[in-house]
């Protein structure tokens, strides 16, 4: 797994998403907090300010305008108080309060904010919300609040608020970066338990954490699978195992009988002869019963466990020499096409046995003094390890190429020549092991005698 | 030679018997691993034939216990099994040669002889440089071959070919012999590709030349031995 894939698996995705919904949920929620606290802080100052204005309402129409400038002048002396008092003459000239300046140019009735300068600390400006009220005989009355304090707090609110939607970003992202980076590398380690199965380790097992989890119930599940195919191949290999022996024990009594048959003295002619093809025809019986064993013990890919390197280019070249004199003495010309080096994982044994079978056929197919080609190396499209092998002989048309894979399938024009319709099956099951691509295709398309090239590509 | 016979299918027992014995061997023969076992431990035997699938104790574990305790008898393990793997199993376990039913009685022979030569001539001074037979010469070292003292130009694996066949002169080697041996091939190619590398060498060895040495043996293969 490279460092940043991660970001892409589902698992990552998932908790980001849900992140992001977590965080819009969070913002809500303080967005709502911060609303209501802000709208409490607003509407509590406007319920100081209004009764204030009631009590200075009331102390005017108890004790007219002189008991309302005591009570203004009284309740401005108090230091320790956030309301702000103010009177003013019709233009605007401050009678009473602790205000030094009215705060607007062009006096109105009605709620305002603004800020006041020079209170308190010089130079300094506080923000204030304030009512404004026409007074009878006497110009206009202000009370208001100083907000300093409750915007300072709703400042702080509302930092706090941003600080708590950060940390909580950073905290999931962390969280879901870390989660989907061990559920990534649960699910990586199983994927290269699994790869090494495939590869021939069958008695490997996926890991159970033992959380019980969803991952760790689909790991039982793929585990008894693999228990379940383990057992199938091994059911396979001791029917293969089984016929094996219970069909070559008696072929070799049946050889044994014949070949002392042939020992007895004074022998005519004729039954010599018959032994002999008694003899023959069990071992052709062998042969085919071998090719099918080997095909058996390639398709349950138990062979994997044992694939080393194999020098491909060396390989073809020492089948090519193996095959160079009987395809002289049948006046074929075999060439070797391996300049280019190349090496595979794989078993030597069937990888020769699969070359040998090609060069046989193709040997045994080629026109007379035609040619037979024989080539390993990097395949030019896909860069991969290639080996093919051609001939220039009737070729095998097109509709018929997966048809001569199968089992015990010889084509109608070839039923003259010898052979036991396994070659090319051997070839195909000895590839799939490999997991190599095998392909059948005319050598020289168009001509009369198009040749049949069988090649195969190795995964790279 | 002095042959123990391990096999407990009393056809194919009876049938290793007599062409053992037809073909000068001594032979003991035990039906089961545990007498096998017994026998091969405690009498002096020139090549065991043990088969794969005992009752009592399977050829393989006979053959690992029998190692254990040092004896190195040389043994070749008969089998219904003939797979790649199974042969690399045998051969671990001990067994020096391994062949698969059903077989043809002069490979057997031909492998047991060849066996017993292999095991006997380790034993005798260093490695050998030449090999010689008649007025054949071999130089392992210069890799050279001279056929009545003039030099015989051979291909690598023509070399190889007749090393083997020099090696085991007088012997009977078959052609699955040769196929494992020189070209180191567990499978048997459909045709009789070894008939034409053996015409290849008799070419440059046998023609022009009054008397063979390498000579074909009916139904079993090829052997090169002196002219009698």
């Amino acid at each position: 797994m490279s460092r940043f894939s991660f970001l892409r698996t589902t698992t990552f995705r998932l908790a980001a998403f849900h992140l992001g919904l977590f965080i819009l949920s969070v913002a809500v929620v303080l967005a709502v907090v911060y609303w209501f606290t802000a709208g409490f802080i607003n509407r509590h100052t406007e319920e100081t300010v209004l009764r204030e204005v009631q009590e200075l309402s009331n102390a005017m129409n108890d004790r007219g305008r002189i008991g309302l400038l005591r009570l203004i002048s009284e309740r401005a002396g108090d230091q320790r108080s956030d309301m702000i008092y103010a009177v003013a003459s019709p233009t605007g000239e401050i009678i009473a309060g602790n205000l030094a300046n009215w705060p607007l140019p062009n006096t109105a009735a009605g709620w305002i904010e603004f800020e006041i300068k020079n209170r308190g600390e010089p130079g300094r400006k506080r923000a204030a919300v304030a009512i404004i009220l026409p007074v009878r005989d006497l110009g206009w009355l202000l009370v208001g609040h100083d907000m300093t304090d409750r915007y300072l707090l709703r400042g702080q609110i509302l930092l706090g608020m941003i600080w708590a939607v950060s940390l909580a970003l950073v905290i999931g992202i962390i969280g879901a970066v870390y989660m989907s980076r061990r559920v990534a590398e649960r699910v990586e380690k199983i994927n290269r338990t699994i790869d090494r199965i495939t590869a021939g380790a069958f008695a490997d097992r996926l890991e159970v954490t033992g959380s019980g989890d969803e991952i760790d119930r689909l790991v039982t599940k793929l585990n008894r699978m693999l228990d379940e195919i383990g057992r199938l191949m091994l059911g396979m290999r001791q029917v293969t195992d089984n016929v094996a022996h219970d069909l070559r024990t008696p072929l070799s009594r049946l050889r044994a009988r014949l070949e002392l048959a042939q020992l007895e003295p004074d022998l005519p002619d004729a039954q010599v002869a018959t032994l002999e093809q008694a003899i023959a025809e069990i071992d052709r019986l062998l042969g085919v019963f071998n090719a099918i064993l080997t095909i058996a013990a390639a398709e349950t890919g138990r062979a994997r466990a044992d694939f080393e390197p194999v020098d491909l280019s060396a390989l073809v070249a020492e089948v090519a020499e193996l095959y160079e004199p009987l395809a002289e003495e049948k006046g074929l010309t075999l060439e070797l096409a391996n300049a280019d080096p190349v090496s595979v994982r794989g078993s030597r044994q069937l990888l020769a046995q699969l070359a040998s079978n090609l060069v046989e056929n193709a040997v045994k197919y080629a026109s007379p003094g035609g040619h037979v080609q024989v080539a390993a190396g990097h395949d030019l499209a896909s860069g991969r390890p290639l080996l093919s092998v051609a001939d220039d002989g009737p070729g095998i048309p097109a509709d018929q190429r997966d048809k001569v894979l199968e089992r015990f399938v010889r084509l109608e024009a070839h039923r003259g020549t010898p052979g036991h319709g396994l070659g090319l099956s051997l070839v195909a099951a000895v590839a799939r092991l490999h997991d190599a691509d095998l392909l059948l295709d005319d050598h020289r398309p168009g001509m009369e005698q198009p040749g049949l090239r069988v090649s195969l590509r190795f995964p790279g | 030679m002095k042959i123990l016979v391990i096999e407990d299918d009393r056809a194919t027992a009876d049938y290793l018997i007599k062409g053992l014995k037809e073909a000068g061997h001594v032979v003991d023969h035990a039906d089961n691993g545990r007498d096998g076992l017994f026998l091969a431990a405690s009498e002096p035997y020139d090549a065991l034939v043990v088969d794969r699938m005992l009752p009592g104790r399977d050829g393989l574990s006979l053959l690992e216990v029998l190692r254990a305790t040092g004896n190195d008898t040389p043994a070749l393990v008969l089998s219904a099994l003939g797979s790649v793997d199974d042969r690399v199993k045998g051969l671990r376990a001990g067994a020096d040669d391994y062949l698969t039913k059903p077989f043809a009685f002069a490979e057997l022979l031909a492998r047991l002889e060849v066996m017993q030569r292999r095991t006997k001539g380790a034993g005798s001074g260093g490695p050998v440089t030449k090999l010689q037979i008649a007025d054949l010469e071999m130089d392992l070292l210069a890799r050279t071959v001279k056929r009545a003292g003039k030099p015989v130009d051979l291909l690598p694996r023509e070399f190889q070919l007749l090393e083997y066949l020099l090696r085991n002169a007088g012997n009977v080697v078959t052609r699955t012999m040769l196929l494992e041996n020189v070209w180191d091939y567990h499978f048997d190619p459909q045709t009789n590709v070894i008939d034409v590398h053996i015409a290849r060498l008799r070419q440059k060895i046998d023609k022009d030349h009054a008397v063979p040495l390498i000579h074909t043996v009916r139904g079993a293969g090829y052997s090169l031995r002196e002219p009698v």
